[in-house]
């Protein structure tokens, strides 16, 4: 069942799966290569541009969870479920499955990331005391996307009701958080609210922190 | 004017050479001193003519008196210094006669202007000759305000050649973790082929690029910048521990690498090792992420999938 269910999934994102993993293995190779050639004789601009390069890992992990979380259900939702409550399974476990199957979909990606760390690093000539984190960086991505992902879908497979709710909760907050920058120009709710979900033990910590592929 | 006048003002400007050689430069000099010296109290006492400013506490030789709104930010100003010197100058002053510190606050945002007002740290005996200083700083910065003046006093009075090596005053006001960090960063990524070999583990290339030693090959490069010296000193005295500072003044005169060893008391190879070895020690480890992360995340996972699971079972009905 959880074979054909990824069929079925793949048949249905499998071009935004590919581009994914292509831009997931780029992203490494043209981080470094861009400013390889002057690394030599300038290290620390060399590690603080691919410190730059490093926020698109997490920005990557948000838009690979958020599409395939999203175009996972897209056949459900277009046609109201119908074939979802012709299977003769429990409602329960056809989530489940479509679960299953959206993190099979993600692996090209991770697998792309990690290829292309890899490659990226093969190979450089680094002076003593510059290590590489191809493993450790392609781990922190898969973590960061697994999360992500979990939020996106457990989002996606709510009712109408739930999401409209979750919108609405959503837009008080900004609504309260522009108040109360206007009425006390020190206080940011928002960044609060975010630094405090990126930190540790909250979902949002595998997106923190550095992401270098090269460092000292 | 009468003719006799003129004469005897003529007589007068002929004999001054004579008078003016009768005195020796060095009494000139001591005079132009205690003369400077005088000026500077004066003008500390016309400046610090506010009637609120009162004495705020006393910890030891060290006493801080403030305007009336400046009191609290004054006490933990105080504190703040008398932790910094304890750890890293002992119980030291920056000179016999004691000194002087004053503080006056600075604007306190663009828009508002800070209340005028003053903040007076003596170190006893702070008589005339006591080195003093005068800084203009936010009321909310005067700790760290009171720690670098309190600093750049002290390595002024370790000698000549510590301040010449030294170029620039080690920020003592700097928390350890920042300093620390910096200082990785700055000597894992130079360039210079002593540098390299200096991360390498050859510690006469390091000695060079701290510039405390000849070039051990053709082309050494550059040396590493003043901010690495600064943190070398820090690392030196937080070694010697207490008494450092005195060991490293009380051997002013010797060569530098001489006057570190004396300061941590061990040998300057030592010294070198360990500096390097504490720089080492804040390189990112290989994990980039730890274990109980990575756990954290499995387990929102797992949260979100129910969560899912959850919303599955209610959205069809």
């Amino acid at each position: 069942m959880l074979k054909a269910m990824i069929r079925i999934q793949w048949r249905a994102c499998w071009h935004l799966v590919i581009a994914l993993a292509v831009a997931a293995m780029a992203l490494p190779i043209v981080s470094v290569r861009a400013g390889w050639s002057g690394a030599q004789g300038n290290l620390p601009r060399f590690l603080t541009e691919l410190q730059l390069w490093g926020f698109f890992y997490p920005g990557l992990a948000a838009v690979t969870a958020l599409v395939l979380g999203i175009a996972i259900w897209t056949s459900d939702r277009r046609g109201h479920h119908v074939y979802a409550l012709l299977l003769p399974l429990p409602r329960w476990r056809y989530v489940l499955l479509r679960y299953l199957a959206g993190l099979a979909l993600l692996l090209p990606v991770v697998l792309g990331l990690w290829a292309g760390a890899i490659i990226a690093t093969t190979g450089l000539a680094l002076p003593p005391g510059i290590r590489v984190f191809p493993h450790a960086i392609a781990l922190k991505f898969l973590l960061a996307l697994l999360v992500l992902f979990g939020v996106a879908f457990a989002a996606a497979s709510a009712s109408s009701r739930t999401l409209g709710i979750g919108f609405r909760l959503v837009g008080l907050f900004l609504a309260v958080h522009i108040a109360v920058v206007l009425l006390k120009p020190g206080t940011n709710l928002l960044w609060t609210v975010v630094s405090a979900l990126g930190s540790s033990p909250w979902p949002l910590a595998p997106m923190a922190g550095r992401w270098m592929l090269i460092d000292v | 004017m009468s003719r006799s006048a003129l004469r005897s003002g003529l007589l007068i400007l002929l004999a001054l050479p004579g008078a003016l050689a009768a005195q020796s430069a060095r009494t000139w000099q001591d005079s132009t001193a205690k003369l400077a010296a005088e000026l500077r109290a004066l003008r500390d006492s016309m400046l610090e003519g506010d009637s609120t400013i009162e004495e705020v506490a006393r910890r030891g030789d060290l006493t801080i008196s403030a305007s009336q709104h400046l009191r609290a930010e004054a006490a933990e100003a105080l504190e703040k210094l008398v932790a910094a010197r304890t750890r890293w100058f002992g119980g030291a002053t920056p000179s016999p006669s004691g000194f002087r510190i004053v503080l006056e606050p600075g604007n306190a945002s663009p828009e508002r202007e800070a209340e005028p007002g003053l903040v007076v740290l003596s170190g006893a005996p702070d008589s005339g000759h006591a080195p003093r200083a005068r800084r203009v700083i936010r009321s909310r910065e005067f700790g760290v305000g009171l720690v670098d003046q309190f600093g750049e006093m002290m390595y002024q009075s370790g000698g000549a050649r510590l301040l010449r090596w030294l170029e620039l005053a080690p920020p003592l006001s700097m928390p350890d973790h920042e300093r620390r960090h910096l200082a990785m960063y700055t000597v894992m990524t130079g360039t210079g082929s002593a540098q390299r070999e200096c991360v390498a583990g050859r510690l006469d290339d390091c000695a060079y690029v701290l510039g405390l030693g000849p070039p051990t090959r053709g082309e050494p490069g550059g040396a590493y910048p003043p901010f690495l010296r600064a943190d070398l000193l820090l690392a030196t005295l937080e070694l010697g521990g207490p008494g450092a500072w005195e060991r490293l003044r009380a051997a002013s005169t010797d060569s530098l690498d001489a006057v570190l060893s004396a300061a941590a008391g061990i040998p300057f190879d030592s010294v070198l090792a360990r500096w390097r070895d504490g720089i080492f020690a804040f390189r990112p480890t290989d994990r980039l992420i730890e274990v109980p992360r990575v756990l954290f995340a499995v387990g929102w996972t797992g949260v979100l999938l129910l969560a899912a699971l959850a919303g599955g079972l209610s959205r069809w009905t």
